[in-house]
């Protein structure tokens, strides 16, 4: 470094000392915090935590060691602004290379994920529609066919009984159908959820490096999410419990599986 | 321009000298911090490495196989009151790298070691 760089730097750093005093070590450590936060919008989940965590450590042993030689709050905090204002242009090139539309694989992988989404959205929505009006329908009908019954009176003439009779089956096989067009959504739905996470988790794995590596990180994940599974999935619990699932792809997958077909079931009950 | 993926900056060669180094004074993990510092040591400056700089090094290193990383254990960091490290240790592929880059050219890397800033 120069001298005149050095000149240059030291006062900025002076500049910034005095106006970052009323912020304190709190406030730069929020700036800098800030700053990658804003960056890393819009990054694939474990890419973006593991910068955020890792500037987030970084910036706290900074403000320690600064601690730890003495240094005042004020110039300490100026140290930590200055720090992160110098790599500013390569946490932007960085971003640029992990960008949805750069090279990087992080960019490919984000490309080949929404195509597929896409692609997969566009075959199903038409018969997710026609299974919706098919719901729709089978409702009407049974709600008709109750009414229908209803207006019937229970004693009345002979003719009177025979019509409730057969408006009785005709509920009955209203309710069967609707049950059917019920249960066909209830399959779409659960078959979507269940690609939607399995792609969440596949392109999750796949950004964040190998894929096979069993990490703590990742075998806690994988049980907690197994374990909410079958703690939701009441039926499904026994020999699946007892399955040793730890960190492997199958796993979970089977616990995205499980979780996915709950969340249908959940989201079509409340509908 | 893109640079080829299979050359390393100066800033990637220091790191990896500093990992070396670490290594051999029995700190086979280091986190960012910790080699920032090491960084600023060894250079002739005493200002330490910006984050954006030195991140993106750790990641094209990581990337390319020279390096490792994991997390530390939560409770370490937990027993310490301080947010979880990134600790990152040279692999043998980056020591053969580093090797032979000191061969090819050891003038240049002399030069790129001895603490040229690249802030």
């Amino acid at each position: 470094m120069t001298d005149h760089s050095a000149l240059l730097a030291s006062l900025v750093l002076g500049v910034l000392g005095v106006l970052i005093s009323a912020f304190s070590l709190d406030g730069a450590s929020a700036i800098v915090r800030l700053w990658v936060w804003l960056y890393t919008l819009g990054l694939p989940t474990a890419l973006r935590d593991r910068r955020r965590a890792e500037l987030a450590s970084d910036v706290h042993e900074q403000i320690a060691d600064a601690r730890a030689q003495g240094y005042r709050p004020g110039e300490t905090a100026a140290r930590v602004l200055w720090r992160s204002l110098r790599g500013l242009h390569a946490d932007v090139l960085w971003r640029l290379d992990h960008s949805l539309f750069g090279w990087s694989r992080y960019g490919t992988l984000a490309r080949t994920e929404l195509g597929i989404r896409w692609r997969v959205a566009t075959v199903l929505r038409p018969s997710m529609r026609v299974a919706q009006i098919q719901v729709e329908h089978a409702d009407k009908v049974l709600a008709d066919a109750r009414f229908h019954l209803r207006r019937i009176p229970k004693n009345g003439t002979a003719d009177d009984l025979r019509e409730r009779e057969a408006a009785r089956i005709a509920v009955k096989r209203a309710a069967r159908t609707a049950k059917l067009a019920h249960l066909r959504l209830r399959l779409s739905v659960g078959l979507i959820c269940c690609f939607d996470e399995l792609l969440d988790e596949i392109f999750s794995i796949r950004s964040s490096g190998n894929p096979w590596r069993k990490t703590p990180t990742r075998v806690a994940r994988a049980e907690a999410r197994m374990r909410h599974a079958v703690s939701q999935a009441p039926l499904l619990a026994g020999p699946w419990c007892t399955c040793q699932v730890r960190g492997s792809l199958f796993g979970r997958t089977l616990a995205r599986l499980v979780h996915g077909l709950w969340t249908a079931r959940h989201y079509l009950r409340s509908e | 321009m893109r640079r080829r993926s299979n050359v390393l900056i100066p800033l990637e060669q220091r790191v990896l000298d500093a990992a070396l180094g670490l290594r051999r004074d029995g700190a086979p993990e280091f986190h960012g911090f910790q080699l920032a510092k090491e960084l600023s040591n060894s250079g002739r400056g005493r200002t330490l490495t910006s984050h954006g700089t030195l991140y993106k090094a750790l990641s094209r290193l990581e990337e390319g196989g020279l390096l490792s990383s994991r997390w530390e254990p939560a409770h370490v960091a937990e027993a310490e009151r301080r947010p979880r490290r990134r600790l990152y240790s040279i692999t043998l592929q980056g020591v053969q790298a580093l090797e032979a880059l000191h061969q090819s050219a050891p003038s240049r890397v002399a030069l790129a070691t001895q603490g040229a800033s690249y802030d």
